[in-house]
Protein backbone atom coordinates (compact mmCIF):
# COMPACT_ATOMS: atom_id res chain seq x y z
CA UNK A 1 0.00 0.00 0.00
CA UNK A 2 2.60 2.55 0.82
CA UNK A 3 4.35 1.78 -2.04
CA UNK A 4 1.85 2.12 -4.32
CA UNK A 5 1.03 5.80 -2.43
CA UNK A 6 4.70 6.57 -2.93
CA UNK A 7 3.74 5.86 -6.96
CA UNK A 8 0.51 7.62 -7.14
CA UNK A 9 2.38 10.91 -4.83
CA UNK A 10 5.34 11.32 -7.16
CA UNK A 11 3.74 10.91 -10.21
CA UNK A 12 0.71 13.83 -9.00
CA UNK A 13 4.11 15.58 -7.77
CA UNK A 14 5.91 14.74 -11.48
CA UNK A 15 3.06 15.59 -13.22
CA UNK A 16 2.22 19.19 -11.50
CA UNK A 17 6.43 19.69 -12.59
CA UNK A 18 5.88 19.14 -15.59
CA UNK A 19 2.48 21.18 -15.48
CA UNK A 20 4.77 24.10 -14.32
CA UNK A 21 7.60 23.65 -16.55
CA UNK A 22 5.04 23.51 -20.03
CA UNK A 23 3.47 26.69 -18.48
CA UNK A 24 6.93 28.37 -17.78
CA UNK A 25 8.00 27.04 -21.37
CA UNK A 26 4.66 28.52 -22.95
CA UNK A 27 4.95 32.14 -21.16
CA UNK A 28 9.12 32.05 -22.25
CA UNK A 29 8.74 31.02 -25.86
CA UNK A 30 5.05 33.83 -25.83
CA UNK A 31 7.78 36.47 -24.34
CA UNK A 32 10.39 35.73 -26.55
CA UNK A 33 7.78 36.21 -29.93
CA UNK A 34 7.18 39.47 -28.31
CA UNK A 35 9.93 40.23 -28.22
CA UNK A 36 11.32 38.81 -31.20
CA UNK A 37 8.62 40.85 -33.08
CA UNK A 38 9.16 44.06 -31.23
CA UNK A 39 13.10 43.65 -31.95
CA UNK A 40 12.31 42.93 -36.13
CA UNK A 41 9.53 46.42 -35.49
CA UNK A 42 12.50 48.01 -34.29
CA UNK A 43 15.25 47.25 -36.76
CA UNK A 44 12.54 48.12 -39.25
CA UNK A 45 12.16 51.35 -37.71
CA UNK A 46 15.73 52.19 -37.62
CA UNK A 47 16.44 50.94 -40.99
CA UNK A 48 13.65 53.45 -42.48
CA UNK A 49 14.56 56.30 -40.32
CA UNK A 50 18.08 56.15 -40.76
CA UNK A 51 17.37 55.80 -44.63
CA UNK A 52 14.25 58.57 -44.53
CA UNK A 53 17.30 60.98 -42.17
CA UNK A 54 19.66 60.49 -44.77
CA UNK A 55 17.41 61.94 -47.61
CA UNK A 56 15.39 64.52 -45.34
CA UNK A 57 18.92 66.56 -44.48
CA UNK A 58 19.82 66.31 -48.21
CA UNK A 59 16.73 68.57 -49.03
CA UNK A 60 17.40 71.46 -51.62
CA UNK A 61 21.13 70.51 -51.69
CA UNK A 62 22.63 71.55 -54.88
CA UNK A 63 19.41 72.13 -56.44
CA UNK A 64 18.32 75.44 -58.52
CA UNK A 65 14.89 76.09 -58.16
CA UNK A 66 11.79 74.91 -56.12
CA UNK A 67 12.93 72.41 -53.73
CA UNK A 68 9.90 70.52 -52.65
CA UNK A 69 7.71 69.36 -55.63
CA UNK A 70 5.45 67.49 -53.58
CA UNK A 71 4.02 68.42 -49.64
CA UNK A 72 1.26 66.12 -48.62
CA UNK A 73 0.42 64.51 -45.08
CA UNK A 74 1.75 60.81 -46.77
CA UNK A 75 3.52 62.33 -49.48
CA UNK A 76 6.89 64.11 -50.11
CA UNK A 77 9.08 64.11 -53.07
CA UNK A 78 12.35 66.46 -53.31
CA UNK A 79 14.98 67.70 -55.13
CA UNK A 80 19.06 67.10 -53.82
CA UNK A 81 21.74 66.12 -55.12
CA UNK A 82 21.69 62.96 -53.12
CA UNK A 83 25.18 61.41 -54.06
CA UNK A 84 27.21 64.64 -54.78
CA UNK A 85 27.92 64.50 -58.26
CA UNK A 86 26.67 67.80 -59.53
CA UNK A 87 23.52 66.19 -60.79
CA UNK A 88 20.08 67.49 -59.54
CA UNK A 89 18.11 64.08 -58.13
CA UNK A 90 14.72 63.45 -56.89
CA UNK A 91 12.96 61.50 -53.98
CA UNK A 92 9.73 60.70 -53.36
CA UNK A 93 8.09 58.66 -50.62
CA UNK A 94 4.22 57.42 -50.89
CA UNK A 95 2.38 55.49 -49.22
CA UNK A 96 1.41 52.03 -50.62
CA UNK A 97 -2.60 50.36 -50.47
CA UNK A 98 -2.45 48.20 -47.51
CA UNK A 99 -4.37 45.31 -49.74
CA UNK A 100 -0.50 45.05 -50.90
CA UNK A 101 0.26 43.56 -47.55
CA UNK A 102 -2.47 40.64 -47.47
CA UNK A 103 -0.16 38.05 -46.85
CA UNK A 104 0.19 39.58 -42.95
CA UNK A 105 -2.43 39.07 -40.56
CA UNK A 106 -2.00 43.20 -39.43
CA UNK A 107 -4.58 44.95 -41.12
CA UNK A 108 -2.87 48.07 -41.12
CA UNK A 109 0.68 46.93 -42.34
CA UNK A 110 2.08 49.13 -45.47
CA UNK A 111 4.35 49.41 -47.60
CA UNK A 112 6.15 53.04 -47.68
CA UNK A 113 7.69 53.42 -50.94
CA UNK A 114 10.89 55.60 -51.47
CA UNK A 115 11.52 56.62 -55.53
CA UNK A 116 14.33 57.92 -56.12
CA UNK A 117 14.85 59.94 -60.21
CA UNK A 118 11.57 58.51 -61.27
CA UNK A 119 13.28 54.99 -61.15
CA UNK A 120 10.88 51.86 -60.19
CA UNK A 121 10.64 51.65 -57.00
CA UNK A 122 13.08 49.89 -55.54
CA UNK A 123 12.68 50.52 -51.32
CA UNK A 124 9.42 49.55 -49.57
CA UNK A 125 9.11 50.24 -45.76
CA UNK A 126 6.37 48.30 -44.15
CA UNK A 127 4.65 50.37 -41.85
CA UNK A 128 1.18 51.10 -40.03
CA UNK A 129 1.53 55.23 -40.48
CA UNK A 130 3.54 57.72 -42.09
CA UNK A 131 2.60 61.07 -41.79
CA UNK A 132 3.95 64.46 -43.11
CA UNK A 133 3.73 67.96 -41.51
CA UNK A 134 5.27 71.09 -42.71
CA UNK A 135 6.56 74.57 -41.16
CA UNK A 136 7.56 78.40 -42.44
CA UNK A 137 10.75 79.65 -40.85
CA UNK A 138 8.81 80.52 -37.58
CA UNK A 139 7.63 77.15 -36.85
CA UNK A 140 4.23 77.87 -37.99
CA UNK A 141 2.54 74.58 -39.39
CA UNK A 142 1.58 75.07 -43.00
CA UNK A 143 -1.84 73.80 -44.09
CA UNK A 144 -2.08 70.74 -46.27
CA UNK A 145 -4.32 72.62 -48.54
CA UNK A 146 -1.89 75.34 -49.04
CA UNK A 147 1.01 73.11 -49.68
CA UNK A 148 -0.67 72.35 -52.94
CA UNK A 149 0.48 76.22 -54.31
CA UNK A 150 4.36 76.31 -55.22
CA UNK A 151 5.06 79.22 -53.40
CA UNK A 152 3.61 78.05 -50.13
CA UNK A 153 5.61 74.80 -50.68
CA UNK A 154 9.13 77.47 -51.03
CA UNK A 155 8.47 78.59 -47.37
CA UNK A 156 8.94 74.97 -45.87
CA UNK A 157 12.05 75.39 -43.67
CA UNK A 158 11.15 72.67 -41.22
CA UNK A 159 9.26 69.09 -41.91
CA UNK A 160 7.75 66.53 -38.80
CA UNK A 161 7.83 63.09 -39.83
CA UNK A 162 5.94 60.42 -37.63
CA UNK A 163 6.40 56.86 -38.56
CA UNK A 164 5.12 54.15 -36.67
CA UNK A 165 6.02 50.30 -37.57
CA UNK A 166 4.16 47.23 -35.92
CA UNK A 167 4.62 43.10 -36.46
CA UNK A 168 3.29 41.82 -39.59
CA UNK A 169 1.57 38.94 -36.87
CA UNK A 170 0.32 39.47 -33.58
CA UNK A 171 1.30 37.70 -30.46
CA UNK A 172 -1.67 36.74 -28.22
CA UNK A 173 -3.82 38.98 -30.31
CA UNK A 174 -1.50 42.24 -29.94
CA UNK A 175 0.40 43.83 -32.78
CA UNK A 176 4.12 45.06 -30.96
CA UNK A 177 4.79 48.83 -32.21
CA UNK A 178 8.01 50.56 -32.35
CA UNK A 179 7.34 54.78 -33.35
CA UNK A 180 9.37 57.27 -34.44
CA UNK A 181 8.70 61.10 -34.45
CA UNK A 182 11.04 64.33 -35.80
CA UNK A 183 11.53 67.66 -36.59
CA UNK A 184 14.03 68.00 -39.15
CA UNK A 185 15.58 71.12 -40.57
CA UNK A 186 17.06 70.49 -43.91
CA UNK A 187 19.73 73.58 -43.76
CA UNK A 188 19.48 73.70 -47.67
CA UNK A 189 15.85 74.78 -47.49
CA UNK A 190 15.72 78.87 -47.23
CA UNK B 1 8.77 7.53 -14.50
CA UNK B 2 11.34 9.05 -12.91
CA UNK B 3 13.27 8.86 -15.70
CA UNK B 4 10.83 10.36 -18.04
CA UNK B 5 10.33 13.23 -15.13
CA UNK B 6 14.23 13.50 -15.20
CA UNK B 7 14.08 14.19 -18.75
CA UNK B 8 11.38 16.36 -19.07
CA UNK B 9 13.18 18.76 -16.44
CA UNK B 10 16.23 18.47 -18.12
CA UNK B 11 15.08 19.31 -21.57
CA UNK B 12 12.70 22.24 -20.37
CA UNK B 13 16.13 23.26 -18.27
CA UNK B 14 17.50 23.25 -21.62
CA UNK B 15 15.04 24.67 -23.53
CA UNK B 16 14.69 27.36 -20.62
CA UNK B 17 18.54 28.28 -21.00
CA UNK B 18 18.17 28.19 -25.07
CA UNK B 19 15.15 31.02 -24.93
CA UNK B 20 16.44 32.99 -22.07
CA UNK B 21 19.72 33.23 -23.67
CA UNK B 22 18.08 34.02 -27.08
CA UNK B 23 15.69 36.51 -25.21
CA UNK B 24 18.51 38.23 -24.04
CA UNK B 25 20.12 38.31 -27.27
CA UNK B 26 16.90 40.00 -28.58
CA UNK B 27 16.69 42.52 -25.39
CA UNK B 28 20.52 43.42 -26.09
CA UNK B 29 19.79 44.44 -29.49
CA UNK B 30 16.67 46.81 -28.93
CA UNK B 31 18.63 48.17 -26.68
CA UNK B 32 21.65 48.04 -29.18
CA UNK B 33 19.13 49.97 -32.00
CA UNK B 34 18.20 52.73 -29.47
CA UNK B 35 21.86 53.14 -28.26
CA UNK B 36 22.73 53.30 -31.89
CA UNK B 37 20.11 55.99 -32.47
CA UNK B 38 20.89 57.62 -30.15
CA UNK B 39 24.72 58.02 -30.44
CA UNK B 40 23.51 58.69 -34.25
CA UNK B 41 21.90 61.79 -32.99
CA UNK B 42 24.55 63.01 -30.79
CA UNK B 43 27.11 62.15 -32.96
CA UNK B 44 24.68 64.41 -35.73
CA UNK B 45 24.46 67.24 -32.77
CA UNK B 46 28.14 67.53 -32.33
CA UNK B 47 28.85 67.75 -36.01
CA UNK B 48 26.49 70.32 -36.47
CA UNK B 49 27.47 71.93 -33.24
CA UNK B 50 31.11 72.39 -34.62
CA UNK B 51 30.02 73.48 -37.87
CA UNK B 52 28.38 76.48 -35.88
CA UNK B 53 31.13 76.67 -33.68
CA UNK B 54 33.72 77.16 -37.15
CA UNK B 55 31.21 79.75 -38.57
CA UNK B 56 31.09 81.66 -35.40
CA UNK B 57 35.06 81.43 -35.84
CA UNK B 58 34.90 82.87 -39.23
CA UNK B 59 32.55 85.60 -38.45
CA UNK B 60 34.80 86.75 -36.03
CA UNK B 61 37.74 86.44 -38.47
CA UNK B 62 37.20 86.41 -41.56
CA UNK B 63 41.15 85.16 -42.43
CA UNK B 64 40.19 81.90 -39.99
CA UNK B 65 40.95 78.67 -41.97
CA UNK B 66 42.23 75.15 -40.55
CA UNK B 67 44.44 73.41 -43.64
CA UNK B 68 45.14 70.64 -41.41
CA UNK B 69 42.46 68.68 -39.63
CA UNK B 70 42.34 69.43 -36.20
CA UNK B 71 40.70 67.40 -33.38
CA UNK B 72 38.94 68.26 -30.12
CA UNK B 73 36.61 66.57 -27.48
CA UNK B 74 33.24 68.10 -27.77
CA UNK B 75 30.23 67.94 -26.19
CA UNK B 76 31.27 64.08 -25.19
CA UNK B 77 32.16 63.37 -28.31
CA UNK B 78 35.08 63.93 -30.61
CA UNK B 79 35.54 65.90 -33.41
CA UNK B 80 37.82 66.55 -36.26
CA UNK B 81 37.67 69.73 -38.59
CA UNK B 82 38.74 71.62 -41.31
CA UNK B 83 37.84 74.85 -43.01
CA UNK B 84 40.01 75.78 -46.05
CA UNK B 85 39.39 78.00 -49.09
CA UNK B 86 37.81 75.78 -52.10
CA UNK B 87 35.77 76.03 -55.46
CA UNK B 88 32.31 74.19 -55.40
CA UNK B 89 30.21 75.34 -58.53
CA UNK B 90 32.23 77.72 -59.54
CA UNK B 91 31.53 79.87 -56.97
CA UNK B 92 35.11 80.27 -54.44
CA UNK B 93 33.92 79.29 -51.11
CA UNK B 94 35.23 77.87 -47.76
CA UNK B 95 34.84 74.35 -47.54
CA UNK B 96 34.45 73.24 -43.60
CA UNK B 97 34.41 69.23 -43.61
CA UNK B 98 33.54 68.06 -40.10
CA UNK B 99 33.48 64.63 -38.81
CA UNK B 100 31.93 63.65 -35.54
CA UNK B 101 32.30 60.58 -33.30
CA UNK B 102 29.87 59.54 -30.27
CA UNK B 103 30.55 55.99 -28.93
CA UNK B 104 31.29 54.41 -31.96
CA UNK B 105 29.19 56.22 -34.39
CA UNK B 106 30.25 58.60 -37.19
CA UNK B 107 28.76 61.80 -38.65
CA UNK B 108 30.34 64.36 -41.41
CA UNK B 109 29.22 67.38 -42.41
CA UNK B 110 30.69 69.30 -45.42
CA UNK B 111 29.29 72.93 -45.70
CA UNK B 112 30.38 74.94 -47.99
CA UNK B 113 30.38 78.92 -47.32
CA UNK B 114 30.44 82.52 -48.76
CA UNK B 115 33.76 84.10 -47.60
CA UNK B 116 33.00 86.46 -45.14
CA UNK B 117 33.82 90.22 -46.20
CA UNK B 118 32.64 93.38 -44.62
CA UNK B 119 29.84 93.75 -46.92
CA UNK B 120 26.28 92.62 -47.10
CA UNK B 121 23.12 92.83 -48.63
CA UNK B 122 20.67 94.22 -46.03
CA UNK B 123 17.37 91.78 -45.99
CA UNK B 124 15.15 94.69 -46.32
CA UNK B 125 16.22 95.66 -50.55
CA UNK B 126 13.54 93.50 -51.40
CA UNK B 127 13.76 93.97 -54.81
CA UNK B 128 15.77 96.17 -57.61
CA UNK B 129 13.74 99.10 -56.24
CA UNK B 130 11.32 98.49 -52.68
CA UNK B 131 9.69 100.82 -51.04
CA UNK B 132 6.83 101.46 -48.96
CA UNK B 133 4.70 103.29 -50.66
CA UNK B 134 2.62 103.36 -54.27
CA UNK B 135 5.54 103.35 -56.86
CA UNK B 136 2.98 102.92 -59.73
CA UNK B 137 4.33 106.57 -60.82
CA UNK B 138 8.12 106.78 -59.91
CA UNK B 139 9.46 103.94 -61.51
CA UNK B 140 8.17 105.43 -64.82
CA UNK B 141 9.20 103.43 -67.94
CA UNK B 142 12.53 102.43 -67.05
CA UNK B 143 14.47 98.76 -67.07
CA UNK B 144 13.67 97.36 -64.33
CA UNK B 145 15.46 94.25 -63.43
CA UNK B 146 15.47 92.23 -60.09
CA UNK B 147 17.59 89.10 -61.35
CA UNK B 148 21.45 89.26 -59.47
CA UNK B 149 24.29 90.87 -61.93
CA UNK B 150 27.64 91.42 -61.76
CA UNK B 151 29.86 94.00 -61.34
CA UNK B 152 30.04 93.30 -65.45
CA UNK B 153 26.24 93.14 -65.78
CA UNK B 154 26.84 89.23 -66.17
CA UNK B 155 23.59 87.46 -64.53
CA UNK B 156 24.25 85.31 -62.00
CA UNK B 157 21.10 82.67 -62.61
CA UNK B 158 18.81 82.23 -59.78
CA UNK B 159 20.37 84.61 -56.93
CA UNK B 160 18.15 87.56 -57.67
CA UNK B 161 15.20 89.46 -55.78
CA UNK B 162 11.88 90.73 -57.38
CA UNK B 163 11.39 93.70 -59.62
CA UNK B 164 9.76 95.65 -57.63
CA UNK B 165 9.04 94.98 -53.99
CA UNK B 166 5.87 97.74 -52.52
CA UNK B 167 3.31 97.64 -49.36
CA UNK B 168 0.82 98.35 -51.95
CA UNK B 169 -0.82 97.00 -55.06
CA UNK B 170 1.58 98.06 -57.97
CA UNK B 171 0.10 98.61 -61.59
CA UNK B 172 2.91 99.26 -64.48
CA UNK B 173 0.68 102.76 -66.28
CA UNK B 174 4.21 103.66 -68.24
CA UNK B 175 5.10 100.01 -69.33
CA UNK B 176 8.38 99.25 -67.53
CA UNK B 177 9.78 96.20 -68.63
CA UNK B 178 10.22 94.72 -65.45
CA UNK B 179 12.05 91.19 -64.97
CA UNK B 180 13.86 89.69 -61.47
CA UNK B 181 14.00 86.18 -59.54
CA UNK B 182 11.49 84.24 -57.77
CA UNK B 183 11.91 80.99 -55.84
CA UNK B 184 15.54 80.77 -57.74
CA UNK B 185 13.77 81.25 -61.35
CA UNK B 186 14.57 84.14 -63.60
CA UNK B 187 12.47 85.81 -65.53
CA UNK B 188 14.16 88.42 -67.86
CA UNK B 189 12.44 91.63 -68.71
CA UNK B 190 9.19 92.04 -70.04
CA UNK B 191 6.28 94.39 -71.08
CA UNK B 192 3.85 93.04 -69.20
CA UNK B 193 5.72 91.89 -66.94
CA UNK B 194 6.12 88.69 -65.57
CA UNK B 195 3.67 88.93 -61.99
CA UNK B 196 6.46 86.43 -60.53
CA UNK B 197 8.96 89.52 -60.41
CA UNK B 198 6.81 91.90 -58.77
CA UNK B 199 6.22 91.87 -54.99
CA UNK B 200 2.96 94.14 -53.91
CA UNK B 201 1.16 94.31 -51.35
CA UNK B 202 4.36 93.37 -48.76
CA UNK B 203 3.69 93.44 -45.11
CA UNK B 204 6.44 95.04 -43.11
CA UNK B 205 4.58 94.66 -40.01
CA UNK B 206 6.41 97.57 -38.81
CA UNK B 207 9.75 96.66 -39.71
CA UNK B 208 10.42 98.69 -42.71
CA UNK B 209 13.14 101.22 -42.32
CA UNK B 210 12.60 104.59 -41.43
CA UNK B 211 16.79 105.61 -41.97
CA UNK B 212 19.01 104.79 -44.47
CA UNK B 213 20.93 103.61 -40.92
CA UNK B 214 18.02 101.19 -40.40
CA UNK B 215 18.67 99.73 -43.49
CA UNK B 216 22.01 98.76 -42.84
CA UNK B 217 20.95 97.54 -39.10
CA UNK B 218 23.18 100.74 -37.46
CA UNK B 219 22.59 102.88 -35.03
CA UNK B 220 20.78 106.61 -35.86
CA UNK B 221 23.47 108.59 -36.95
CA UNK B 222 26.05 105.88 -38.22
CA UNK B 223 25.84 106.49 -41.58
CA UNK B 224 25.71 110.84 -41.37
CA UNK B 225 29.11 109.86 -39.31
CA UNK B 226 30.60 107.95 -41.75
CA UNK B 227 29.68 110.76 -44.32
CA UNK B 228 31.24 113.29 -42.45
CA UNK B 229 34.32 111.51 -42.02
CA UNK B 230 35.51 111.91 -45.24
CA UNK B 231 36.90 108.31 -45.27
CA UNK B 232 36.92 106.60 -48.73
CA UNK B 233 35.50 110.01 -50.59
CA UNK B 234 32.97 109.85 -48.32
CA UNK B 235 31.02 113.53 -48.70
CA UNK B 236 28.20 114.72 -46.29
CA UNK B 237 26.27 118.12 -46.73
CA UNK B 238 23.89 119.58 -44.93
CA UNK B 239 20.69 121.64 -47.06
CA UNK B 240 23.62 122.16 -49.88
CA UNK B 241 23.78 124.91 -52.27
CA UNK B 242 21.80 124.69 -55.47
CA UNK B 243 22.54 126.12 -59.06
CA UNK B 244 18.97 127.53 -59.40
CA UNK B 245 16.75 127.97 -62.21
CA UNK B 246 14.73 125.19 -63.06
CA UNK B 247 16.69 122.03 -62.30
CA UNK B 248 18.26 123.42 -59.08
CA UNK B 249 20.84 120.89 -58.97
CA UNK B 250 22.81 120.07 -55.76
CA UNK B 251 26.36 121.63 -56.15
CA UNK B 252 29.08 121.14 -53.43
CA UNK B 253 29.71 117.42 -54.03
CA UNK B 254 33.29 116.07 -55.53
CA UNK B 255 32.70 113.33 -58.37
CA UNK B 256 32.98 110.75 -58.89
CA UNK B 257 31.06 109.88 -55.59
CA UNK B 258 32.25 106.71 -53.53
CA UNK B 259 31.95 105.56 -49.82
CA UNK B 260 28.81 107.07 -48.09
CA UNK B 261 27.76 110.23 -49.37
CA UNK B 262 24.77 111.40 -47.06
CA UNK B 263 23.07 115.05 -48.60
CA UNK B 264 20.29 116.16 -45.77
CA UNK B 265 18.03 118.09 -46.97
CA UNK B 266 15.58 120.24 -44.20
CA UNK B 267 14.67 123.30 -45.21
CA UNK B 268 12.22 122.09 -47.74
CA UNK B 269 14.47 122.83 -51.10
CA UNK B 270 12.84 120.37 -53.88
CA UNK B 271 16.60 119.61 -55.43
CA UNK B 272 17.81 117.74 -58.04
CA UNK B 273 20.89 115.33 -58.09
CA UNK B 274 22.91 115.01 -61.30
CA UNK B 275 26.31 113.13 -61.33
CA UNK B 276 29.38 114.14 -62.68
CA UNK B 277 32.21 111.65 -64.15
CA UNK B 278 32.39 108.03 -64.59
CA UNK B 279 32.86 105.62 -61.68
CA UNK B 280 30.06 107.07 -58.96
CA UNK B 281 29.38 104.26 -56.85
CA UNK B 282 28.86 103.22 -52.99
CA UNK B 283 25.99 104.53 -50.32
CA UNK B 284 24.08 107.75 -51.86
CA UNK B 285 21.82 109.10 -49.18
CA UNK B 286 18.88 112.21 -49.51
CA UNK B 287 17.01 112.28 -46.61
CA UNK B 288 16.10 114.10 -43.94
CA UNK B 289 14.73 112.67 -40.53
CA UNK B 290 11.41 112.87 -41.40
CA UNK B 291 11.81 111.71 -44.83
CA UNK B 292 10.28 114.28 -46.24
CA UNK B 293 13.23 115.23 -47.95
CA UNK B 294 12.32 116.08 -52.17
CA UNK B 295 14.65 114.85 -54.82
CA UNK B 296 12.87 115.82 -58.11
CA UNK B 297 15.22 114.43 -60.19
CA UNK B 298 17.95 112.25 -60.58
CA UNK B 299 20.41 112.78 -63.74
CA UNK B 300 24.10 113.10 -65.07
CA UNK B 301 26.06 115.27 -66.79
CA UNK B 302 26.10 114.15 -70.14
CA UNK B 303 29.17 115.81 -71.05
CA UNK B 304 31.36 114.65 -68.28
CA UNK B 305 29.51 110.99 -67.36
CA UNK B 306 28.03 107.71 -68.35
CA UNK B 307 25.16 108.22 -66.01
CA UNK B 308 25.70 104.96 -63.72
CA UNK B 309 25.83 104.35 -59.92
CA UNK B 310 27.33 101.43 -58.42
CA UNK B 311 25.82 100.58 -54.81
CA UNK B 312 22.77 101.46 -53.53
CA UNK B 313 20.46 104.76 -54.12
CA UNK B 314 18.56 105.76 -50.88
CA UNK B 315 16.02 108.59 -50.79
CA UNK B 316 13.32 109.54 -49.14
CA UNK B 317 11.14 110.96 -52.20
CA UNK B 318 12.95 110.89 -55.38
CA UNK B 319 10.91 111.03 -59.07
CA UNK B 320 12.67 111.49 -62.93
CA UNK B 321 15.78 109.08 -62.73
CA UNK B 322 17.53 109.73 -65.73
CA UNK B 323 20.68 107.42 -64.46
CA UNK B 324 21.63 103.94 -64.12
CA UNK B 325 22.01 101.93 -61.05
CA UNK B 326 24.04 98.63 -60.68
CA UNK B 327 22.79 97.93 -57.28
CA UNK B 328 19.41 98.62 -56.24
CA UNK B 329 17.04 101.95 -54.75
CA UNK B 330 15.59 102.18 -51.81
CA UNK B 331 12.87 104.77 -51.08
CA UNK B 332 11.88 105.53 -47.38
CA UNK B 333 8.88 107.97 -47.83
CA UNK B 334 5.45 106.49 -47.12
CA UNK B 335 4.36 109.06 -49.96
CA UNK B 336 6.10 108.98 -52.96
CA UNK B 337 4.81 110.78 -56.61
CA UNK B 338 1.28 109.72 -57.06
CA UNK B 339 0.42 112.14 -59.95
CA UNK B 340 3.09 112.96 -62.59
CA UNK B 341 4.12 110.64 -64.95
CA UNK B 342 8.00 110.58 -66.32
CA UNK B 343 7.93 109.31 -69.67
CA UNK B 344 11.16 109.55 -71.38
CA UNK B 345 13.56 107.57 -69.49
CA UNK B 346 13.80 104.49 -70.77
CA UNK B 347 17.02 104.11 -72.27
CA UNK B 348 18.02 103.69 -68.27
CA UNK B 349 18.16 100.79 -65.66
CA UNK B 350 18.20 99.62 -62.12
CA UNK B 351 19.80 96.31 -62.05
CA UNK B 352 19.79 94.54 -58.83
CA UNK B 353 23.51 93.27 -57.93
CA UNK B 354 24.42 91.63 -55.06
CA UNK B 355 28.08 92.57 -55.64
CA UNK B 356 27.72 96.03 -55.83
CA UNK B 357 25.44 96.64 -52.91
CA UNK B 358 27.75 94.29 -50.74
CA UNK B 359 31.12 96.70 -52.71
CA UNK B 360 28.73 99.66 -51.05
CA UNK B 361 28.30 98.30 -47.80
CA UNK B 362 31.76 97.01 -47.15
CA UNK B 363 33.01 100.33 -47.73
CA UNK B 364 30.52 101.93 -44.89
CA UNK B 365 31.48 98.76 -42.70
CA UNK B 366 35.45 99.96 -42.89
CA UNK B 367 34.48 103.12 -42.61
CA UNK B 368 32.14 102.65 -39.31
CA UNK B 369 33.72 99.16 -38.30
CA UNK B 370 30.29 97.74 -38.03
CA UNK B 371 29.07 94.82 -40.32
CA UNK B 372 25.32 93.97 -40.63
CA UNK B 373 23.41 94.11 -37.08
CA UNK B 374 21.18 91.13 -37.93
CA UNK B 375 23.71 87.77 -38.53
CA UNK B 376 25.82 85.08 -36.58
CA UNK B 377 28.53 85.20 -34.55
CA UNK B 378 30.31 87.37 -31.85
CA UNK B 379 29.90 90.55 -33.83
CA UNK B 380 26.40 89.58 -35.17
CA UNK B 381 28.24 89.44 -38.68
CA UNK B 382 26.74 87.26 -41.20
CA UNK B 383 28.42 84.09 -42.51
CA UNK B 384 26.27 82.92 -45.60
CA UNK B 385 26.40 79.00 -45.68
CA UNK B 386 25.64 78.30 -49.83
CA UNK B 387 25.52 74.46 -48.98
CA UNK B 388 25.56 71.94 -46.42
CA UNK B 389 25.56 68.02 -47.50
CA UNK B 390 25.01 66.13 -44.23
Amino acid sequence: MAYFLDIVGSMVIGSIVVLILLVLNLNIISSSSENLNTNIAQRDLTTAVWVMEYDLYKIGYRTTGSKLATADSSEIKFYTDLDNDGNQDSIRYYLGNVSEYSSTSNPLDRPLYRQENNDSVSTAFPVVNFSLAYHDSIGNRISYASLTNQTTRDNVRSITVKLAIESGEPIDGNYQTSQWEKKITPKNLR
Amino acid sequence: MSRVIMILVVGAIITYAYTNITLNEYTSQGTQNAVDNYSYNRAHDIANGMVDVILMRLANDKDYRVSTKISENLFGGEVSYSAENAFFDGDSLIKIIVSAKFNGVTKNITSYTEKPGGGWVPPVVRAAWTANADLNNTISDMYIDGRNHDLSLGIIAGTGVAGVSTSTTFNNVDNAEIGGTKAGVDYPMSYPEDPAVIEENFSWGGTFPESPDEILGYPEGTLKAAAQSGQYGSQYLLNPANSGGKSSYILGLTYPVSGVTYIEITNGDELELQFEQNGNSGIVVVHNSDRTSRLKGVKYDKSTSDGLLTGLLVTDYSFHHHIDILGGVMQLSPNLEDSKNCNGNKDHWVYYSSEAITQATETAAEITGLSANAGYGFGKKRVNVKHVYE
